[in-house]
This record gives structure tokens, sequence and C-alpha cells, in this order.
């Protein structure tokens, strides 16, 4: 019962992230849903290897989490380089590869 | 003791859930980050219950704490305009469907599902007992009210913070 | 001699000469005319000495010497060796064909003195002589067509040679285009054969294509005619396809019109392709494989009419052609198709003789009319000529000997040899009627010869000069002098050697191991058979027959001249069309060829490759990327969008 808890939750965490990055415009937001969506990674890893008796899965979680932190590091990066100078932080604004 | 971990689970499943609405319904970008960090603290502690400490604890400490940390001092320095044309979540009738239509799979996912434990079940790590849980979840809960704190304060201490004033943490 | 020095002795024949292409070739460029010329001539120079010590040391041999330089076998099993063979008709063929590669190789010198393109053709020259020589000596099937391959190129650079000269390149593409599909056939021929039960080796599983393993296969059949039919008829196939090559190679009817336009290039061009290389390649072929092709008596029937008529057709038009190289290549025809009456009627000692005598004096002619082309300001033409013989006395008489040799006067050498065929072809050993029909055409051409040949010699050297008045012909020089007047001398006496007197060991002795097997085999001779003299008596009332009418058309202008001309403008009109055979030909295959071409290029390659295909390719891409360019609005939650709409596609997927 407990597994299908945590399994429940985490796909409530994996569509509420993927509606987060659909529907909102500000960018920090939808890296921040994102991070939601790996999370939820996170609980199913874990929660199938509570499930079967292994613990691959919590080592691929160890190899996950450096990833989560770089990737925030690097896409934060990318955003105030993108958003320097100006007054809003909208992404529908970045459209100007089109074509 | 699997009713005391299925109740700590849903409990901390709930405040999950709860944290990844008000991540996508913030109202700006501030709220977004606390509501994470409060999902990703739940989160930490829902790895716990499920019998992986050491996981559960970096994900606890590290991730939540120290990445809410880390995007806070990084947010402040992007512009933010205005709220309300922000906060509203929109997006084409495209989006709209495909939202709905992942949610209809995912409910039909986890709801067919037969939650088998297999073989192994035997051969599983039991949930930690009582005293071990005891302490854990109140280290857990004292760090997570410890943080809370300190953003609470910090949210407090410097309203300006909105405006794209840089202040910083530290 | 040793077989050892034998073996690295015949193998310098062909060798020199290839090597004088190589560094002719190489670096003909920087070299002094001098040294060009020289390279070029002493490399065919030392390989006729060889050959003469080689046919003088092994003398009458009744064996045949074979020469292995390399064994290989092809992945079909099939052996073919880098060898050749040593016998009585290759050693006759590589003296002939050397000796007159070297005469012609020192005429050239002095023709092409100031030319500065002269390294390139000496070089293709010793190609040529290389190829010829490999042909000859090449002991099995498949490397006999490598030198026959070679021959041909060689010809067609040679008759290309002026290439700056439309004539020339057309001559050269005519003959290579009717040289392609002989060339094919002749493949196709020995593919036959090599599939054919008769190349089987004594191991039954690999084949070997030597001439002298197939005929030994053939001489091992059973004498009674049940042999299995898939022999015979390979066998019979692959003696046609080869013959097919034959004829386009040889000039046989009906593909004869390419020697005529062959004389575009210098004229030691002509006489390598006219009397020792390229149309002699099937001569020489025939009589090496005779034993394959009799097998197919009535194919060699059949090769013996076609001969036959050939002959007649090549000298009627000769007849009334105005261009002096032309005539001589008319007549070149005509005495290849009185060769293959002799080979294919099985008198192929006979033809071997006609073959030789033929090379000396139409090789004097030939080189004989180049002197008179270039000393009179390059005028081909013989109603331009005449009287010549005051200007060029030495030229004039040596003319005036081959011609006498080429119409048959009575015991030189023309004569000799052409009686060798006629009489074989009508008195000895006459198997079928047929064979005296060919005779008979042989005897006809004889008449029509007679008359070719001495206009020829009166249009140029007597009465009067029709050229341009200001214009001075001058004799050529002593150098390029040299080559003809031997030839002509040799050509006086050469015939001896195939006299039909016992005593004798002449050409006919010497041939007989090769051709032992053949219908016609050694003579017996006891004096003059009566045979023999009824054939000469025939052919000289011929001959005087001929030249009266000669005399009298082209000396004698009287009344009765005037009205046979006026009456025959019809006839001369057929001879001077050559029968109609080039229209026919440039009507049922250029023509439609051509149309046929300019279809695929303009339908095919332009349309549909160039504009259909590749820029197609590349309107296709331009279109569809403009379609995929329709999805990418720039906005990033659209792609987040398709990224969602991937996932859920991947998702159902799996779950399938």
């Amino acid at each position: 019962m407990m597994v299908q808890i945590a399994f429940l939750a985490a796909s409530a965490l994996v569509f509420l992230g993927i509606s987060g990055v659909i529907l909102r415009r500000n960018p920090v937001v939808m890296l921040v849903s994102i991070e939601l969506i790996l999370n939820a990674a996170n609980i199913i890893l874990v929660a199938s290897d509570r499930m079967h008796g292994t613990t691959d899965g919590s080592l691929f979680v160890l190899l996950l989490m450096p990833v989560i932190i770089l990737e925030i590091l690097v896409a934060f990066a990318i955003l105030i380089a993108l958003f320097r100078g100006e007054s809003n932080a909208d992404v529908d604004e970045l459209s100007s590869m089109s074509g | 003791m699997s009713l005391l971990s299925t109740i700590l689970m849903a409990l901390f499943g709930l405040v999950a859930t709860g944290g990844a609405i008000a991540v996508v319904w913030g109202r700006d970008p501030i709220q977004s980050i606390t509501a994470l960090f409060v999902t990703m603290a739940a989160v930490g502690l829902m790895l716990i219950t499920l019998g992986a400490y050491v996981i559960g604890l970096i994900q606890l400490f590290i991730l939540s704490g120290v990445l809410f940390v880390l995007i806070i001092r990084k947010a402040v320095w992007l512009p933010w305009g205005e709220r309300s044309r922000d906060s509203i979540p929109s997006t084409s009738t495209f989006g709209w469907i495909l939202l709905i239509v992942l949610l209809l799979m995912l409910l039909n996912s986890v709801f067919q599902t037969e939650m088998d434990p297999g073989m192994y079940a035997e051969s599983m790590p039991s949930a930690p007992d009582e005293s071990t849980i005891n302490w854990w979840y109140a280290l857990g809960l004292l760090i997570i009210l410890a943080i809370a704190a300190l953003v609470a304060m910090r949210i407090g201490w410097n309203k300006s913070a909105e405006a794209g004033d840089r202040g910083g943490i530290a | 001699m040793p077989t050892g020095e034998i073996k690295i002795l015949i193998l310098l024949i062909p060798l020199l000469p290839l090597l004088g292409f190589a560094t002719l070739g190489l670096a003909g460029r920087r070299l002094g005319h001098r040294s060009i010329a020289s390279v070029a001539i002493s490399t065919v120079a030392l390989s006729f000495v060889l050959s003469l010590i080689i046919i003088l040391s092994v003398g009458v041999n009744d064996e045949l010497i074979r020469v292995i330089f390399l064994k290989w076998t092809t992945g079909a099993g099939i052996s073919v060796p880098l060898g050749f063979q040593i016998d009585s008709l290759s050693l006759a063929m590589i003296v002939a064909v050397t000796f007159i590669s070297f005469l012609t190789n020192i005429w050239t010198a002095s023709y092409m003195r100031d030319d500065p393109s002269a390294s390139r053709y000496f070089a293709w020259l010793n190609l040529l002589t290389a190829s010829m020589l490999l042909l000859v000596l090449a002991e099995n099937y498949l490397l006999f067509f490598l030198g026959w391959e070679a021959v041909a190129i060689c010809t067609w650079m040679l008759i290309g040679f002026r290439f700056h000269r439309k004539k020339s390149i057309d001559g050269a593409r005519k003959f290579f285009t009717i040289g392609i599909v002989g060339d094919t056939s002749f493949l196709l021929g020995i593919i036959l054969l090599a599939i054919s039960p008769l190349a089987i080796e004594s191991n039954g599983i690999s084949r070997s294509l030597g001439f002298d393993f197939i005929a030994e296969n053939i001489h091992a059949l059973p004498l009674n005619a049940s042999q299995s039919a898939e022999l015979t008829y390979l066998a019979t196939a692959a003696s046609i396809f080869l013959l097919i090559g034959i004829v386009a190679r040889s000039g046989l009817l009906p593909l004869s019109i390419w020697p005529a336009d062959s004389t575009q290039g210098p004229a030691a061009t002509d006489v390598m392709v006219q009397s020792i290389a390229t149309m002699a390649s099937g001569v020489y072929f025939i009589a090496r494989a005779h034993t394959l092709f009799m097998l197919s008596p009535q194919l060699l029937t059949v090769l013996a009419i076609l001969g036959g008529l050939t002959a007649v057709y090549a000298a009627t038009v000769a007849m009334v052609k105005n261009d002096i190289r032309r005539i001589l290549a008319y007549s070149s025809i005509s005495q290849y198709g009185l060769m293959f009456v002799g080979l294919g009627v099985g008198a192929f000692s006979a033809a071997i003789f006609h073959f030789l005598m033929h090379a000396i004096y139409k090789s004097s002619l030939i080189l004989a009319a180049g002197s008179v082309i270039s000393g009179t300001n390059i005028e081909r033409d013989i109603r331009k000529l005449g009287g010549l013989r005051q200007w060029m006395p030495s030229t004039a008489h040596l003319f005036l000997i081959a011609t006498a040799v080429l119409a048959g006067f009575p015991l030189l050498s023309g004569f000799l040899s052409s009686n060798a065929i006629l009489h074989d072809s009508l008195f000895l050993y006459a198997i079928s009627g047929w064979n005296r029909f060919a005779g008979v055409l042989g005897y006809i051409a004889v008449f029509f010869t007679v008359i070719y040949s001495w206009r020829l010699y009166y249009r140029i050297f007597e009465g009067e000069y029709k050229g341009a008045s200001d214009l001075q012909p001058m004799e050529a020089s002593r150098l390029m002098n040299i080559a003809p007047w031997v030839l002509v001398i040799m050509s006086l006496f050469a015939g001896f050697i195939g006299l039909p007197i016992s005593s004798i060991n002449g050409i006919f002795y010497y041939l007989e191991n090769v051709f032992s097997d053949s219908i016609i085999s050694a003579r017996e001779f006891s004096g003059l058979s009566p045979g023999y003299s009824l054939a000469w008596i025939v052919y000289g009332g011929i001959f005087i027959f001929a030249l009266r009418i000669v005399r009298s058309i082209y000396l004698l202008q009287n009344q009765d001249t005037q009205k046979i001309k006026v009456r025959s403008a019809s006839v001369y009109r057929v001879f001077w069309d050559e029968y109609g055979l080039e229209k026919f030909f440039r009507a049922v295959f250029v023509k439609p060829g051509t149309w046929f071409t300019g279809l695929l290029w303009r339908a095919f390659d332009e349309a549909f490759i160039d504009r259909g295909v590749v820029e197609g390719a590349g309107r296709t891409v331009e279109k569809m990327s403009f379609i995929t360019a329709l999805f990418q609005n720039g906005y990033v939650r659209t792609y987040a969008a398709y990224f969602l709409l991937g996932i859920i596609l991947l998702v159902w997927l799996a779950s399938l």
C-alpha cells in the first residue's frame, strides 16, 4: 500500500510538473516544474526498488542527483544571459528562431 | 508497522502534491521556488519512509536545502515583471488537449497496475522500526521547520525582493 | 639452340618494341628527332635480327616449341599461361612483321622529319609492332585476344593520329565502332569455346585454351559423326562468333567499309593496317586455329565464298575511285578476300604464302604512294595527277614494278601466290562445288585487279600533268625511297619460295607440319602438274586481256572507248557508291543509333536525371523543409508541448 501511494504521488508530481512547464510563461517557474518531474523520477526509482527488493534504482538516483544540481546551474546561467536587460522575463518573447 | 508507514507516506504524499500545485499556481517565482523547496523536502521524507535512508537524507538536505538556496540566489537576478500577467497559466488548445490526455493516461496506469511485491517480498528491507523512525522524522521535521523559518524571515526581511532589488541572501 | 636461350630471345622479340613504346611515350617529347627515330628503328631492327636468329637456328622442325613464362589460373578454372608457341607459322610471321615494321619505321623517320608529334607516332607504331608480335606468338586464345585488342587500340590511335582533322577522327571512329562489334563477337566465341568440352583438361576439372591443346583435343575426337550434339553446337557457334570478329577485323563483306576511311593518317599507318598488322590478324587466326574451323566445313565454305565476293566487290570499286590511298585500301580488301578464299577452301599454306607476298608488294605500293602524295603537295586525287614520271623517275619505276607484281605479271610473286590459291580452290582436292565457285570468283577478281592496278599507274605517271601549273612535283628523298625499293626488289624474287616444284623446299614444305591436318596437305609435286599449268595459263590469259582493255581505255582514247564510257555510266555509279554499302550502314545503323542516343541524351539524361532527379531532389527537400518549418513557430512552450506529445506516444506505445 505504501508503495502504491508513492507511485500515486509520483504520478501527481509528474503531471503537475509537466503542466507547469507547458502552462507557465516565467522561465524560473518552468525550471522549477522540471525539478518536480525529476523528483518524481527519484520517487519512482526508489519505490520500484522497494517493490522488487533490488538496489539498482537507488544507485541510479545517486547518479541522478548531481545531474539535477548541475542542470539547474547551467539553466540559470542561460536564463540570466537571455534575459539580461529585459524588463520582463517572459518565455514567449523568445520567438525569433521561427520558420 | 505497515500502517504507520502507510499513513506517513500518505501524509508526505499530500504535502508533496500540495507543494507541486503551489508551484504551478504560484503567484510569482519566489512563491514557486519556496513551494518547490517544500515539495522536495516532502519527497525526501518519502524516500526515507521507503527505506532509502542515505538517498532520502541527501535529498532532504542537499537537494532541497542547498538547491533552494542556489535557486533563490540566482532567481533574484532575473526581472520579475508584473505578477498578474505571469501568474495566469495559459497555453494553446493543443497543449490543453495533451495535458488532459496525459492525465487520463497516468490515472489509467496508476489504478490499473497491480502492486505486486514480487518474489522478493521476503527479502525486502523492512521499513525502519519505530525507534529509528522517530528520530529520523524528528530530525527531518526540525530541519524543515528551520529552513522554513529562515525563508520566512528572509522574505519578510526584504520585501523589496519582489521588485527586483538585489539584496541577496549572502 | 637450347630452350633456355630461345626462351629469352623469344621474350625479347615483342618486349623490345614495347620498351620502345614506353621510352618514346614517356620521354619522347624531350628527345630530338634523331633520337626518337633511332629508338624506334633500333628496337624493331633488333627484334628482326632476333627473329632471324631463331628461325635460322630452329630450322624446319616437326615439333612445336612452347615457352611458358607465367602460369595463371583464373577463378573459373581456366588456365591462361603467358606463353608463346614457336612453330613454322609463327616464325614466318614474326620475321615478316619485324621486317616490314623495320622498313616502315625507316620510311617514317624520313616522312616525320619535321613533325613535332613524331615521338607519339613512333611510340604507337612500336606498340603496334609489339602487339602484333604478341598476337602471333600467343599460345592460347586469350593471350591472342589480348594482342588482338592491343592491335585494335594502336590502329585506332594511328588512324586518328592527326586528330585535329575531322576526317581522321571519323575514320578512326569508324574502325573502332566496327571493330568493337567484331571484338565482342570474337570474345563471345572464345567464351563458347571455353565452355565447350573441347577445352576440358585431362583432370576433368580445369580448362585450358591453348591453341595446340584444343587442336589435340579435336584430333582425339572419334572420327565418326557421332559426336555429342553439345560439342557440335558449341564448336559451330564458337566458330561463327569468331568468324564475325574476323569479318570485322579483316574487312570482308559486309563490314568492309572501314579500310577506305582509315587512310587519313601518315602512309605508314596504311602499311601496318593493310599489310602486316590489323587486317592480317584475321588471316593469321584462321591459319592458327584451323583445326577448330575444320570441324565446321560448311562455315569454311561460306568463308571462301564471302572472300571471293569481297575480292570481286573491292576490285570493282577500286576501278572507279580517285583517291590514291583509297584505291590501295580497296585493293587490300580485295587481296584479303582472295586470302580468305584460300583459307576457306583449306589451302592454308597457299593463303599464308599469298599473305606474305601481298605484305611485301602492298607495303611497297603504299609507301610509294606516300612519296607521290608528299611530292605533289598533298594531292591525293589521281584526276589531278598524271605524267609524274618525268619528275619522279625513281618512284615511277618502283611503282611500275610493284603494280606489275600486284596485277600478277607472270612469275612474279603476286602471280605465284594468287595462283597457288586459285589452283587449290579449283583443281586440288576440291570437295564441293562451292569451292570451285569461290575460285571462279577469284579469277573474276583477278580480271578487275589488273584493270584497277594499271589504271592507277597510268593515271599517276603517264599522260599529261593535270595539276596546278605553278606547282612542281618533287621526287621523294633518297631515304624515303629506300624502304619501298627494298620491298619491291624483294617482291620480284620472293615468290620463288612458293614455286610448285618439288626440288625446292619452299614455303609449303616449311609450313607442312603446321597444316598437316588440313584437307590439302603437303604437296607432292612431280614437276608442274597439269592442273597447275592450266591455272597459270588461265591467269596469264586474263592478265593479257585485261591489260589490253586498260591500255585502250586509258592510253588510246579512240571512239570505241568513248562509247563504252557512255554506256557504262550506270554501272559506274554502282561501283562508285560501293554498291550502296556505305549508305546502307548509315541508314540502318548510324541514323537510328544517333537518334536513339540523342533521345537518351535529351529525354533521359537532361530531362529525367538532370531536371527530374537532381533538381527534383533539391525541390523536394525544399518543399518538405517548408512544411516542417511550419511547425517551428519559435515559442518554447509550443516545443514543450511537442515534447509532451512525444512522451504520450511513447508511453502509449510501450503499454501496447
